[in-house]
């Protein structure tokens, strides 16, 4: 008591008060939590070898009850190959085979019917969670208000005020990319070959990186306006400073085309690689190891899908705030080629003429 | 769930920096190889494919450290 100058003594005798009695039922509780998630633990464990006694593993392309070698099998076995698997293929006639890890071919393969799955479950979320909204909102309407406008004060944290109105698109992608992750973690999903989940699939991620890109490519176009926009890859009008400034201008141009382009690529290659590479990881843990491990394994994966979602939709919205403040260093700032720096510094500063989202 | 979400936005900007890198100075590099393979004039594009691919690589991240800078400059101001 003495000790701490800034505890009253009313304070300190509450609490004395309060914890005192409470310490051994709170232990005998702890105690008994604990002795629950060890059975529990032990259960999953015994579960998990009977299972393995009893339907042993069997090789990828054989039958039930054909022999498996420990490591190579038992692992081969579990692991998903690139390509999905096909379910119907609407061209039969030109069917690649093998099937290559991207492919433009009409089929639906089992990625896509998997986040039709889960584009269904989302709708149908956000159907009954806006079906009877109130103006005193009820608990789920309140759930996803609340979660609503977090979203919206976080990704203007991240990316700035101007990011505010193309917030919906950041939370679609967030939460289409976020559930299709999470769908791999789902027991029948990627062990039946007519689920898998879909970001573990390349011609999805690239599906969905070239929508994003098409978003910021089509905001920069309405916003900047056709000639301004262009403006930023072709600057012809830097001829008029002279001759050597406009080459410059130009090879800043090409190089600023190139960066455009490269961003699709990025995108679509960090989800597919993170993704895949947690599937094929979990898969190999699951199949070398007992329960306990890969549930820990799984918790894991479950937190870096969530932040894998989230770079996926933070770059979108980061790379739309960049595409349409392109038009503040283009117009007031037709700088030359030698101070580029320079000039990108004003694009990102306040001379901006766009109105700012509420 | 606002510290892991900073974070990952975070990660977001310095996995994009390690990609771009990457992907601009393999695309340059492989886009001048194949431009000398089909012209017979190798090392000449491979080189100028690099140099492109590199510079667009530093300019890009110069971008996105520009862009995340003023991020963490507003944040302050805050």
């Amino acid at each position: 008591m003495t000790t701490d100058p800034g505890a009253t003594p009313e304070k300190v005798e509450l609490t004395e008060g309060e914890t005192q009695p409470a310490e051994p039922a709170q232990k005998r509780r702890r105690l008994s939590s604990g002795r629950v998630l060890l059975l529990l633990t032990l259960a999953v464990v015994a579960l998990d070898i009977l299972a393995g006694l009893l339907v042993p593993p069997f090789p990828k392309e054989g039958k039930p009850g054909q022999a498996c070698d420990f490591p190579a099998c038992f692992v081969t076995s579990t692991i998903e190959m690139p390509p999905p698997a096909v379910i119907v293929d609407l061209q039969p006639d030109s069917a690649p085979n093998p099937l290559p890890m991207i492919y433009f071919h009409p089929s639906i393969s089992s990625t896509i019917l998997t986040m039709w799955i889960v584009m269904a479950l989302i709708l149908l979320v956000g159907f009954i969670a806006t079906r009877q909204m109130k103006l005193a909102p009820g608990r789920l309407q309140n759930a996803v208000e609340w979660a609503y406008e977090f979203g919206s004060d976080f990704s203007a944290g991240l990316a700035g005020e101007k990011s505010r109105r193309y917030y919906p698109i950041f939370a679609a992608f967030f939460v289409l990319i976020l559930f299709s992750n999470w769908s791999g973690l789902v027991p029948p999903v990627g062990r039946i070959e007519q689920l898998r989940a879909p970001t573990s699939d390349v011609n999805i991620t690239i599906g969905l990186a070239l929508t994003s890109f098409c978003i910021f490519e089509f905001e920069g176009f309405r916003r900047l306006g056709v000639r301004n926009y262009l403006a930023k890859f072709f600057p012809v009008g830097e001829f008029r400073h002279g001759v050597g400034a406009g080459f410059l201008a130009m090879y800043i141009g090409l190089i600023e085309l190139f960066l455009e382009l490269v961003k699709p690529v990025t995108l679509a290659m960090r989800l597919f690689g993170n993704i895949y590479g947690g599937e094929v990881a979990l898969a190999v843990i699951t199949a070398l190891t007992v329960a306990v491990i890969p549930v820990s394994i799984i918790g894991l994966e479950a937190l870096l899908n969530l932040i894998q979602a989230l770079i996926f939709s933070v770059l979108t919205l980061v790379f739309i705030v960049m595409a349409i403040e392109g038009h503040g260093e283009e117009e007031h700032k037709p700088a030359h080629a030698g101070d580029f720096a320079e000039g990108s510094t004003v694009l990102e500063g306040a001379d901006n003429p766009m109105p700012e989202a509420a | 769930m606002n510290g892991l979400g900073k974070s990952s936005g975070y990660i977001a900007f310095f996995s994009e920096i390690g990609f771009v890198l990457i992907l601009t100075v393999l695309a340059g590099t492989l886009a001048g190889y194949w431009l000398d393979q089909r012209l017979g004039t190798i090392p000449i594009f491979v080189l100028v494919g690099f140099a492109v691919g590199g510079s667009s690589g530093a300019i890009g991240c110069w971008r996105l450290m520009a862009r995340f800078l003023k991020q963490l400059d507003e944040e302050d101001r805050r």
